[in-house]
Formats: C-alpha cells, structure tokens, sequence
C-alpha cells in the first residue's frame, strides 16, 4: 500500500512535469526556424513534444493503474512512526548534501583538501569508529589521486 | 593480420586486459555493485587512453564483472550481479556442503566456455550483419532503436509503465544540447556547459555509480553493522572432466545466451535464467536441481557469460547496445571519437577486428585469473561497506570531473545520482533510461529521415518488410511479457481474491 501512495506521487509529478515541459520549456527552450526540409513538419520541437505527450500519457495509464490497485488492497498498511518517516526522507538528503559539499569543496580548493575533510566525515556519518578504517581511505585516496594526477594527467 | 595480432598482444593492452578482468572480478563480486556500475566507476580511466587500450580495460571488466557475480552468489547467497540471480539456487547448497570451491571452479570453467563460444559467434555473425546493415535505411534504423527500448521496457516484466516512463526521459535527456540538424538550441536554460549535451558518462557515473553510494550509505547507518556473513572458501578437488560431463548443456545455454544477447535491450541476467529453466527441464535429474547440482551452476554460468560477446554484435554493427552495460560502452567509443555502426567495417580499418579478437585473449586472462586468485577474490567480498561508499563517492567525483576537468559534469553527476536513487527506490527500472539515452540521437535523426522521404506519412515503417518485421519483433518482446505478467496477475487474483499491491 506505502509503495502504491508512492506511485501514485511520483506519477502525478511525472504528469506535471510532462504537461509544464509540452506547455511551457518546449516553446520557450526550442526557438522555431524554417526547416530547411520544406513542407515537412518536423522541427526541432517535434520529437520533444512526442516525447512528454507520450510519457504524460504513460504516468496518467500509471495513475489509473495505481488507483484499481489501491481499491483492491486487502491487507492493512503498517503504520509508520514519525521518526522512521524522517529517516527514510533526512537521510538520503544528508549524504547527498555532503556528497554536494564534497563537489564544492572540489571545486574550490582543489582534490587534496576535499578529500581530506571528506573522508572523515563521512565515516564519522556512517558511525565508523575502527581507526584503520580511516586509514584505508585515505590510502585509497591517495592512490587515486596518483593515478589520475600522475599516469592518466588530469589535474586534480 | 600480423598488425591485428601485434596490436592485441601488446604489452599495454594485455596490462588492461588483466586491470580490466580483475576489476570487474573484484567489483562483480561485491553484492550491490553490478557490471554496469564497474564500466561506469572505470571509464574515466580511459579518457587519456588510446581506444583499443580502454576497449580492452571495459571488455575485461564486462567479461569479469559477469563471472565475479558468481563468487558472492556461492559463497553469500548472494548474486553479486542480476547475472548472477540463478547461480545461486545450486551454487550456495554447494558452498554449503562444503565445496565452495569446486562451485566457483564449475562457475569460472563454465563462464570461460560461454565467453569464448559468444566470440566466435561475434566474429562469424557481425561481418555479416554489418554487410546486411549497410543496405539498411533510416526506418530500418528507427525500428532497431525501437525494438532496442522496447526489449528494454519488456524486460522490466510486470511495470511495462515505468519502463516506457524511465525510456522517454532517457530520450528527453539525449534531446538537450544543439540540434544538429536545425541547429538551434534546446533545453540549455541559458547554461553554455550544454552546448555538446549533457555527458552521458557523468549521468551513467551518478545514475549507477553515485545513487549506489546514496543507497548503501542510508543503509549502512540504518543497519550499523558492515560484516558480512560469508562461507569458508574450499580448495576445489573437482576435475574438469566432471566438469565437461555436461557439454551439451554448456553447448545449449551458449546459444541461449548468445540469442539473448544479440537481441537488444536484454543481458546476462535473462539468458542465466532461460539457460538454468532450460538445463533443468531436459536434464534426467531435474531434482537435484536446487540440492547442490553442478549442472545447476554450468547452465547459468555458460549462459550469462555466453551474452558476453552477442551483445557486441548489435553494438558493433548497427551501433544499438545488446544491454546496458554495453550502453556504457558507447559512451566510451564516443569519447574516443568513434561511431560504432556499420562504417566500423565498411571502412577497411581492422580497428573492429582487434576489438572481437581481443575478446578471446580477455576470456583467457579471465580464466588464469580466475585459477590462480579466486581465493583472494573470496575474501575481497569482505571489505567492509563503510570503506567501499566513501572510496566509490572519490571515484565518482573524480571520474566526472575528468570528463572535461570542470566541476560541471560533477554537478549533474551528483544531480542524476540523486535521480537514480530515487527512481531505483521507487521501482522505476534504470536500463530502459540508459538504452534510451544512448539511443536518443540516432532516433531521432533516423525518424526525421524517415518522415522526410515519405513525404511525412509514418506509414513508411509498416510498408518496408525489414522495418514493419522489426517492429513486430519489438511489439512481441514488448507484449510477451506483459501477457506474461497479466496471467501471473489473475492466477494470483483468483488465488488472494484481489490485485496485490
């Protein structure tokens, strides 16, 4: 039942996005020109607007799917606490937020320093307490660091 | 000839091909991480490289990547890869009964005879192919790529809705960028990074790379325990002629692999699975199927690995990948400039040739690696998940960066990552996405083609044979298993008195 409510979610964004792309991106993003083909219709609009019409349509096949479903569950859905519903949500948004500070931090100061900080981190997120954990890591950061830099020369 | 062999025996390309096979081994191994996510975490190595050096690395990888799935499957019960899924059902009662070993020297012989069969095949069969694909046009062209998505979308069984949804956003992703043939702009928003597209090397990077550290992070906090419970490892005492007792069956699941693989959109996982249903109903003894059966463990293996090569043939010689690992490859030939299609062997280059031969010497390197480390590859699926997450995340970053060393690609890297974590938690299958993506370009400039020579009816798809059979072909693969599933579905009605949710 908890799967199905999510379907459900995820097929009515899935139908907002198609219609906002049809609606709104396509015409602002693609500008128009006279194809050279003609009088053939097809521009650079066209497979776009198939597209989103196509995958609009599926996610609304998806929600009426969803809906006969949902009436014909029989089994109770188990309740959720609070804390698990946040957990499920918080934490994949921790780690893709320090995956994101990690890319920043890339970005500004460079491989070396990023991963420095990183590591740590993380394993402190992931609740590592064995010290050679921590030692493997950044071995293995550095070796990376060895080959990219040295043998294949991107410049981290 | 002499240039061919020069090339596949040199000293480098052979080093990649041990890289590439112990790699794909390794990561094949460990539970969670799949062919597909060894390719990508492994392309950006070969950026600096020359083409055959990283073909060779990606190809040891696949070919490895396939049998390693073998080892977590025998000895956790756990299939380190889906092409792995049936190796389990005889592979771990036999690690139980204590010959662990001799199953994971079944796996790798068997894995070995697969891939070299689907070599063979991939050199009789795409020379032929490619000299029939030259006289294809652009509606036979976008048929393929439509029979590529819909075995695809298929291939997800019981959520043909979800495929066809994670399909048309592949394809609305390979939209972005400049048209090429009107040339102007789409869906940029203003952003200059976008000019060539979007990378399909940083969104292969987060969509299996990244959304697998997201995963694995979540529930290695959840779960706080990173130990993996896993069978001894036993020196192997079966020979090989105990082995080879089941050549037929090996014979039969190389040809069930090698069909599947050839057939776009599918892979290992499928041809596995046929090869073991297949071994067992015509074996004398389909009861010990399930007990600790060598035979149980010869089907598959063969199977699996016999996808190996097929899959190189649509990819090689119509430029439509056999699955989604092979996707990955095409980003790695256009990285290197090439466009896979029937111009590889049109145009004289032996640059193809060394490719399907090299295929035979990865195949050896992975059966000597296999002999002579399967032990140490036993005891590498115990690394502990709080090392591999962090480890996988430097990887990932780094490989998006060495795209076009900025921090763009990691940016969408790190954007599809959370993607692909979201839509693999919600059940949404990621191959249809990929094969589209990949797909998306030649698609569409096929179906403009297409609709320019006639004249804009659509008809021309249907009054073409070649076309109109493919895309039969590509409605049978599609509705086969949704007939499939809507059978299951109302057994299980009659059964529960209601649709399961």
């Amino acid at each position: 039942m908890k799967q199905l409510k999510k379907d459900m979610v995820l097929y009515i964004i899935l139908v907002i996005i198609s219609l906002l792309f049809y609606f709104v991106a396509i015409p602002q993003q693609i500008p128009l020109r006279s194809s050279w083909s003609g009088d053939i219709t097809f521009t650079s609009r066209t497979f776009p607007y198939l597209l989103f019409f196509v995958m609009g349509v599926a996610a609304l096949i998806g929600i009426v799917q969803t809906v006969i479903k949902i009436r014909w569950v029989t089994q109770p859905e188990e309740q959720q606490g609070i804390k698990d519903i946040l957990q499920n949500i918080l934490l994949p948004v921790y780690f893709f937020l320090l995956a994101i500070g990690y890319a920043m931090m890339f970005d500004r100061f460079g491989y070396a320093i990023a991963t420095a900080i990183m590591i740590p981190v993380y394993l402190v997120s992931l609740k590592c307490k064995k010290w050679y954990y921590y030692a493997i890591t950044y071995g293995v950061g550095i070796t990376v660091f060895v080959v990219f830099k040295f043998l294949l020369n991107i410049p981290l | 000839m002499l240039e061919i062999l020069m090339v596949m025996f040199a000293p480098l390309n052979l080093l990649m091909m041990v890289v590439g096979v112990c790699a794909g081994i390794i990561i094949g191994a460990l539970p969670g991480l799949n062919v597909i996510f060894a390719i990508s975490v492994l392309l950006p190595f070969t950026f600096g490289m020359d083409s055959i050096a990283s073909m060779y690395l990606l190809l040891g990888t696949y070919c490895g990547g396939t049998f390693g799935g073998s080892i977590s499957a025998i000895l956790i019960n756990t299939p380190g890869t889906p092409a792995a899924c049936a190796t389990v059902f005889d592979g771990y009662p036999l690690a139980q009964k204590g010959r662990a070993g001799d199953a994971l020297k079944t796996a790798l012989i068997s894995s070995f005879v697969g891939g070299i069969i689907s070599c063979f095949a991939l050199l009789f069969f795409a020379p032929q192919i490619a000299s029939m694909a030259t006289k294809f046009g652009a509606p036979e062209i976008f048929s393929l790529c439509v029979f590529g998505m819909a075995a695809a979308i298929g291939i997800a069984g019981d959520k043909p809705v979800k495929g066809l949804i994670m399909a048309c956003m592949g394809l609305a992703f390979s939209t972005v960028g400049i048209d090429s043939s009107e040339g102007g702009q789409r869906f940029m928003f203003g952003n200059m990074y976008l000019l060539a597209g979007i990378s399909s090397v940083a969104i292969m990077l987060g969509v299996f790379a990244m959304a697998e550290v997201l995963d694995k992070s979540v529930n290695t906090f959840q779960a706080d325990e990173d130990k993996v419970s896993s069978l001894t490892y036993t020196k192997s005492t079966i020979k090989l002629k105990e082995i080879f007792k089941y050549w037929k069956t090996m014979l039969w699941s190389s040809v069930y692999g090698i069909v599947i693989g050839a057939i776009p959109g599918t892979g290992g996982a499928v041809a596995a699975m046929m090869s073991y249903n297949e071994a067992r109903r015509k074996s004398r003894h389909p009861e010990k199927f399930g007990t600790g059966s060598i035979e149980g463990v010869v089907a598959p293996e063969t199977g699996n690995n016999a996808t190996t090569g097929a899959t190189l043939i649509p990819l090689l010689t119509l430029g439509i990948p056999g699955d989604a690992s092979v996707a990955v490859l095409i980003g790695a030939l256009t990285m290197q400039g090439i466009i896979p299609g029937p111009s590889l062997f049109a145009s004289g280059s032996s640059w193809v040739y060394m490719i399907m031969g090299g295929l035979f010497i990865v195949n050896v390197v992975m059966l000597l690696e296999g002999l002579f480390f399967t032990k140490l590859f036993a005891n590498l699926i115990k690394v502990p998940v709080k090392i591999l997450t962090p480890c996988i995340m430097m990887l990932c970053v780094v490989g998006a960066f060495s795209i076009a060393s900025n921090a763009f690609n990691i940016i969408v890297m790190m954007l599809f990552g959370a993607f692909g974590y979201v839509f693999r938690k919600n059940d949404f299958p990621l191959a249809p996405f990929i094969i589209a993506l990949v797909l998306g370009k030649l698609m569409e400039s096929n179906l403009r083609r297409s609709l320019i020579l006639s004249q804009g009816s659509p008809m021309i798809f249907v009054t073409r044979p070649i076309s109109l059979l493919i895309l039969v072909l590509a409605v049978l693969s599609l509705a086969y298993p949704m007939i499939r599933s809507v059978i299951e579905e109302k057994k299980h009605q009659k059964q529960d008195g209601g649709p399961t949710a």
